[in-house]
């Protein structure tokens, strides 16, 4: 009996850190994009100029632009600095979560601005 | 014995690595590399391949000769890797990940083994040798049929474009080296893959323990006679299956840790060799099918690997076509293991004759 309870423990314990491995060695596609977007009813025009930074990794985004980053596990932190089309600067710094299941995430910045929900939105290519 | 024959009897002891020093002091100068290159060269191949070869230890403790079934542990450790690059698990979890998926798959297959074998008593390796061949069919089967339609794998850079099967390549680049760079170490312009090396001397250490334990010690009792440890109580089948099932489970982790270094996989080859190869190091390093120790496998993987790489160029070098170093390192692998296997046989024979005489002696005193 002690040594199915001493196997199946150790069992469960390899399973745990399959699993602890698995949430944190997961890695995502993340697609930046400064674009106009239209979202619930509401367009949001896409700034002149964004200075992105995805967990230390920095990114200069112009209008219409779409870029591609790789990152690993969940949690990230993401900063960014834009320059509206009327001189008007913003600056933000939040943190995300990205869906486990995931692949591929589109990041769209004029939509985090307005502090849209939909900003970040699971990517699935055609 | 007089010095004249214990020298003789050192030299015939000895004779794959004395051949091997030999072969390598005269293809050294004749291959033009630098110290420095070859040094570096060799510590990747020792980082490379010694968990691979430290796996065929335990069955040689057992007295099971040397277990071309590590062949099997490889294919096991080759699905974890399909799984973590179709689930898009890089770095160190997925390597490690790749280890835990492949840990089911080759103790079950080490079971099997370990059950062939026990049914093949005294002619395991050939025994070994042929299932690596039927279960590379079985493999093959289930990577180009079985994976993509019964067994799930999404990525489009896994399958093949008609929608099942594994491709023949297979870019690890999420594990790339990530061991291998983990300690990064830098001696002038030789790089040590520190991490790696630590995780051969965990290999190390657990095999020095697992000699002293219980089971280490029925193992080597169970090597040396396996009627008599069968007297003495011990379970022979079960403690050879064990020993068989730990070999194949280090050869998935041996393999995993080959391919993080190299960086890609190919799919449908890159176990096959495997087996032979790490038995020629073996070999190589003065181990024999009833002994080996630590010892020779440092000195095995080193010999051997210096050897592949100076010959090519020493071939072209000496005959203009590098062709002939490449048919000369798959020559020297076959024709150790011939050498090392009939050395073993040769010394086997005249040990029983040896003793066998002493028994005619003795009874012919007693008369």
């Amino acid at each position: 009996m002690k040594s199915i309870i001493i196997k199946s423990a150790f069992f469960l314990f390899i399973v745990l850190i399959g699993i602890l491995l698995f949430v944190t060695g997961k890695t995502h596609v993340i697609l930046p994009e400064n674009k106009n977007i239209e979202l619930n009813g509401h367009t949001y025009k896409a700034f002149s100029n964004v200075e992105l930074t995805i967990d230390n990794e920095k990114m200069e985004l112009y209008p219409r632009d779409r870029l591609k980053m790789e990152v690993k596990g969940q949690k990230h932190v993401l900063h960014f600095k834009a320059l509206k089309r009327n001189g008007e600067e913003v600056e933000i710094t939040t943190a995300f979560k990205l869906k486990l299941g995931g692949n591929m995430f589109l990041l769209n910045i004029p939509a985090l601005a307005a502090e849209d929900k939909q900003w970040l939105q699971e990517f699935k290519l055609p | 014995m007089n010095l004249g024959k214990k020298i003789l009897h050192q030299l015939e002891r000895n004779l794959v690595p004395i051949l091997f020093i030999f072969i390598s002091l005269v293809a050294i100068p004749l291959s033009g590399f630098s110290a420095g290159y070859l040094v570096q060269e060799i510590l990747i191949r020792l980082s490379r391949n010694s968990f691979l070869v430290l796996a065929l230890l335990i069955p040689i403790l057992a007295g099971m000769g040397l277990n071309f079934g590590i062949v099997l542990g490889a294919m096991a450790g080759e699905i974890g890797l399909i799984f973590i690059t179709d689930w898009h698990i890089a770095g160190l979890q997925g390597m490690f990940l790749a280890m835990i998926l492949s840990i089911p798959l080759s103790a079950l297959l080490g079971l099997m083994t370990g059950k062939i074998l026990n049914m093949a008593k005294g002619r395991e390796m050939v025994t070994g040798f042929i299932l690596a061949f039927f279960m590379n069919g079985v493999y093959q089967l289930t990577v180009l049929y079985g994976m993509g339609s019964v067994i799930p794998i999404s990525s489009s850079n896994l399958v093949l474009s008609r929608g099942y099967g594994i491709r023949n390549a297979v870019n690890l680049i999420g594990i790339r080296q990530v061991l291998d760079n983990l300690i990064p170490l830098q001696i002038g312009s030789i790089n040590v893959p520190i991490a790696t090396f630590l995780l051969i001397t965990l290999l190390c250490l657990f095999v020095l323990w697992f000699k002293k334990t219980k089971l280490g010690q029925d193992m080597r009792a169970v090597g040396q006679d396996m009627e008599v440890a069968e007297a003495s109580g011990i379970n022979v089948e079960r403690t050879r299956i064990i020993s068989i099932v730990i070999s194949t489970v280090l050869a998935g982790f041996g393999m995993i840790i080959y391919l993080q270094n190299i960086g890609t996989m190919n799919t449908y080859n890159s176990h096959e060799q495997v087996g032979m190869f790490s038995i020629a190091a073996i070999l190589v390093g003065g181990a024999s099918v009833a002994k080996a120790g630590i010892k020779n496998v440092f000195l095995g993987v080193g010999l051997f690997h210096l050897m592949f790489v100076v010959s090519p160029m020493a071939g072209k070098n000496l005959i203009g076509q590098a062709q002939l170093g490449e048919y000369f390192r798959v020559f020297v692998s076959y024709g150790v293991i011939s050498i090392a296997l009939v050395l073993y046989a040769l010394r086997k024979r005249r040990a029983s004759a040896r003793e066998g005489q002493l028994l005619a002696d003795a009874q012919g005193g007693d008369e």
